[in-house]
């Protein structure tokens, strides 16, 4: 690389309309298929836009109504609190069995490595639709290789089992599923992280006396951290939209709202409720939390940006 | 030694299993992709298609009328918005790795900013958007969200390549 020196760096004219020109189209799409319905939502969500307004009768402005509506709501409560609890809990174990993961990968032979690694870019590279539809087959009640296997252990009485009946084994199915698809991308970022570690610290290390727990707490921890940091944030924000697959397991499971998410209840207030405006209202409270989870992420990206 | 050539295999089996227990799914779908579907129904699974092997699933799917239509609409969606989301994308890209303009960083930001957006915050408003002008159920509309959504992360992806060639290559419009 230092066999041949970087040019100098461009410095374009300050004042010029083509930049302008090129990103014409890009803020076009952009407007059209986002910033429209950005703001329509943001104006609906202090409109009563109800049944009656989709046939035609005027919105009328109820200002922060559907806000206080929601404060008032103990199912919006329920749903926050449970998404909130639910992303939490998912990424951290996605986060912490991705790191035993990459660990595994870096500590086993390479054809061992190789065989682990294409297992999971089998089960990353899976649609969510077909992982979905897989997993209730699995935790099928009747048919499901998941109750026909934890049955066969002796003393163990789980024919027919109804995972996706109850909430809390709903969501543990739910949270199986996603941490399953994650950890893939979990891993294979930490893993790099890993061999930019090199060996002769990990070895000075232990001539020291460092112990395993050691190593891993005081070196390899923080010399992964920023990987780490952005993969959790990263899950954080994803888990927080897991909609797609909370709708197809509710369609195998059960309607009720105790199944619900942040997703699927701003599904259900606009589509089955037809309520426009509190569907918009809780959207821009989704739209809020997830701008500032990534706030940290996105000034990171910027100084990024500005230093190169 | 011997203990760590123990460790050390104990860590392969290990990492062996959990392949298997990673992969099952993606198993399970191929495996029941040639099983009957009244096989299927039996209250005992059945890990491998063994002498219910069939190809009857495939040659359903194929037969019935709707495989090919949502096969086709999928691919022509992928392929518009892949092409268009490309070509607006390396324009912005060039726009952000080779000038400064004023409003540079505030596109940048909205760029990062859009990314962050969850479908579910958004898709009510989209929805309504797309049916209030008619294109329910058609390439056009479903496009349109699609390109939305894929041209920041292009953008991001692309500026890298677009700043990386030397300047004895540089374009001519970056040259005063």
């Amino acid at each position: 690389m230092s066999a041949h020196a970087p040019g100098p760096r461009i410095q374009p004219r300050r004042t010029t309309g083509i930049p302008y020109v090129l990103i014409v189209p890009a803020v076009i799409a952009l407007l059209l298929g986002l910033g429209y319905p950005l703001i329509w939502q943001f104006i609906t969500a202090f409109q009563k836009y109800g049944l009656a307004q989709q046939f035609g009768k005027p919105p009328e402005w109820v200002g922060f109504d559907n806000f206080a509506d929601l404060l008032w709501n103990g199912e919006f409560w329920a749903v926050l609190v449970r998404s909130l609890l639910f992303c939490v809990v998912t990424a951290a174990v996605t986060v912490v069995v991705g790191v035993l993961m990459a660990q595994l990968m870096n500590a086993v032979g390479r054809t061992v490595r190789l065989i682990l690694q294409v297992s999971m870019l089998f089960a990353w590279a899976m649609p969510v639709a077909a992982a979905t539809t897989v997993f209730i087959w699995l935790f099928d009640r009747r048919r499901g290789v998941v109750n026909f296997l934890l049955d066969a252990i002796p003393g163990v009485d789980m024919n027919r089992f109804d995972w996706l009946g109850h909430p809390i084994t709903f969501f543990i199915v739910a949270s199986v599923l996603i941490i399953w698809m994650s950890v893939p991308f979990v891993s294979f970022a930490v893993y790099a992280g890993l061999t930019q570690i090199s060996d002769e610290v990990m070895e000075a290390a232990q001539i020291d006396g460092a112990g395993a727990w050691q190593r891993f707490r005081r070196i390899i921890v923080p010399m992964i951290r920023p990987v780490l940091s952005i993969v959790l944030l990263l899950q954080l924000i994803w888990d927080l939209r897991v909609f797609a697959q909370i709708t197809l397991l509710k369609d195998a499971g059960s309607k009720s709202g105790d199944f619900d998410l942040l997703g699927t209840y701003i599904y259900k207030l606009g589509t089955a409720a037809n309520d426009y405006g509190m569907a918009s209202a809780v959207s821009i409270i989704v739209l809020i939390i997830t701008l500032a989870l990534s706030w940290v992420y996105v000034r990171e990206l910027i100084k990024e940006d500005e230093a190169q | 030694m011997t203990a760590v050539k123990l460790g050390r295999i104990a860590l392969s089996v290990l990492a062996i299993v959990l392949a298997i227990v990673w992969i099952f799914p993606v198993y399970w779908m191929v495996n029941s992709a040639f099983i009957s579907t009244a096989v299927l129904q039996q209250f005992t699974p059945h890990f491998f298609p063994g002498q219910y092997f069939t190809w009857s699933n495939f040659t359903g799917a194929i037969s019935d009328g709707s495989f090919f239509g949502a096969l086709g609409m999928s691919v022509t969606i992928t392929l518009l918005v892949v092409a268009v989301c490309l070509v607006f994308a390396f324009l912005g890209a060039v726009a952000i790795s080779r000038f400064k303009f004023r409003g540079r960083k505030s596109f940048v930001l909205a760029l990062l900013l859009i990314q962050m957006l969850p479908a579910e915050g958004l898709f009510i408003a989209q929805y309504k958007m797309v049916s209030s002008v008619g294109l329910l159920n058609t390439v056009v509309g479903v496009s349109v969200i699609y390109i939305a959504a894929v041209i920041p992360f292009t953008i991001w992806m692309l500026r890298g390549f677009v700043a990386g060639p030397p300047s004895s290559r540089r374009p001519p419009w970056s040259t005063a």
